[in-house]
């Protein structure tokens, strides 16, 4: 149902965190909140590297969902786009793993 | 025999029972599900100490689109064809450590790496091409649009007066048509919506009511994630249900009320959805799966009405 590489990414953060004796329903509500917090952040560092105008571009594009043009669009203004990505989620796991103590 | 309808079992008391068995359960749980909150919240802070108010209460647009991305094919979507990877994903252990994590993703943002420098190519060949020749004219996007596109020879032809008239003619009855179709797919998606059951099926998995057997919706990707966690939600619900009145007596008035209030709520969704054919969903990034999952059940239920 999900994407798989979308069920990857999940179930790799389950299995970091060692979420495996939960049910389902548990680790969904964990994996999905942690990947939320991930969004957020990578939202908040792809608008810190746009200017004003180029924010409002992006906001105006992103209202279509045009998925394919929104990615030309941050790929043609950001260059370090996966590095974004990738230190949002390690970011975030890795504050969480410090807050619960599964460090 | 005893009348199990006059056996007291009323829904609310099931819920409260099932909430507070959940949260003996699992204190663990709650403890990380505060962390995730509390994080999500520092998080929003952030957004806006720096006045990104969007972010206030929701998930990150652009940032879950980002993460939804199938990393070793990006590119897909919007009428692009995804690309499959040249060779075939190496399977994960099971038990994946924090370096494999990292590993992991590193593998994939190498490879999201080279896919975005595809994209950024298109683009900059683009931008260099609006350099030489000006903005795309919008008539120029139009034909390119409807797939007409044309010769320049072609396109600077003249055009009589009747042909000309000929030709709007025949682009409003196109556009007629196609009114009449969509008209057409909403009376069938409004006769789908009051007619069909969306249930959790107790099997980590929910329902669709297909009908016609070569008319049949879903709702896009955005929406999949939600019918999904409430279906998890309510398959549990259920399931504890089960187990609990199993025992003592019929689940069924439970069961069906759990049914009903998931029922209505995957329906609000699925109304707020995008409305999409089985032709649609089969184009549709992400929704291979659901397509063949909805085939597979129209086989098995054509003309049958689903339970």
């Amino acid at each position: 149902m999900l994407e798989n590489n979308d069920k990857n990414l999940k179930e790799q953060i389950a299995q970091t965190l060692k979420l495996m004796g939960y049910t389902g329903f548990e680790k969904n509500k964990v994996v999905f909140g942690l990947m939320d917090n991930a969004s957020k952040r990578i939202d908040i560092a792809i608008l810190d590297r746009l200017a004003d105008k180029e924010k409002t571009e992006l906001l105006k594009i992103s209202k279509a969902k045009n998925k394919s043009k929104i990615l030309k669009y941050l790929s043609s203004k950001i260059s370090d786009l996966p590095q974004i990505i990738e230190q949002a989620v390690s970011q975030t796991v890795g504050e969480f793993k410090r807050a619960t103590d599964r460090d | 025999m005893r009348n199990l309808e006059s056996l007291p079992e009323p829904e609310e008391e099931a819920l409260e029972e099932f909430k507070s068995e959940k949260a003996e359960k699992a204190p663990e749980f709650s403890a990380d599900m505060r962390a995730v909150d509390e994080q999500g919240e520092a998080v929003e802070k952030e957004a806006e100490a720096k006045g990104y108010k969007v972010l206030k209460g929701k998930k990150g647009l652009i940032g879950s689109l980002l993460l939804s991305l199938p990393l070793f094919a990006v590119g897909c979507g919007g009428g692009q064809e995804a690309e499959k990877p040249s060779a075939p994903v190496p399977e994960r252990p099971a038990a994946t450590t924090g370096d494999q994590t990292s590993a992991d993703l590193s593998a994939r943002v190498k490879k999201m790496e080279e896919e975005l420098a595809k994209l950024r190519k298109e683009s900059e060949t683009e931008k260099k091409r609006q350099t030489a020749f000006g903005p795309t004219p919008w008539w120029y996007q139009r034909t390119e649009r409807a797939g007409q596109r044309q010769s320049s020879g072609q396109r600077q032809e003249h055009r009589t007066a009747p042909e000309r008239r000929q030709n709007r003619q025949a682009e409003e009855e196109r556009r007629r048509e196609e009114r009449a179709k969509e008209r057409n797919m909403m009376k069938e998606f409004e006769k789908y919506i009051r007619s069909s059951t969306i249930a959790p099926t107790g099997e980590g998995d929910f329902v669709f009511d297909i009908g016609k057997k070569d008319v049949c919706f879903g709702v896009n990707a955005d929406y999949l994630q939600e019918m999904f966690d409430i279906c998890k939600e309510y398959d549990e619900k259920i399931e504890s249900a089960i187990r609990k009145r199993g025992k003592f007596g019929s689940p069924g008035k439970i069961t069906e009320g759990f049914r009903a209030e998931a029922d209505r709520k995957l329906r609000a969704i699925i109304e707020k959805g995008e409305k999409m054919t089985l032709e649609q969903i089969s184009k549709e990034e992400g929704l291979e799966e659901i397509r063949q999952k909805m085939e597979k059940r129209q086989e098995k239920t054509a003309g049958e009405p689903i339970e």
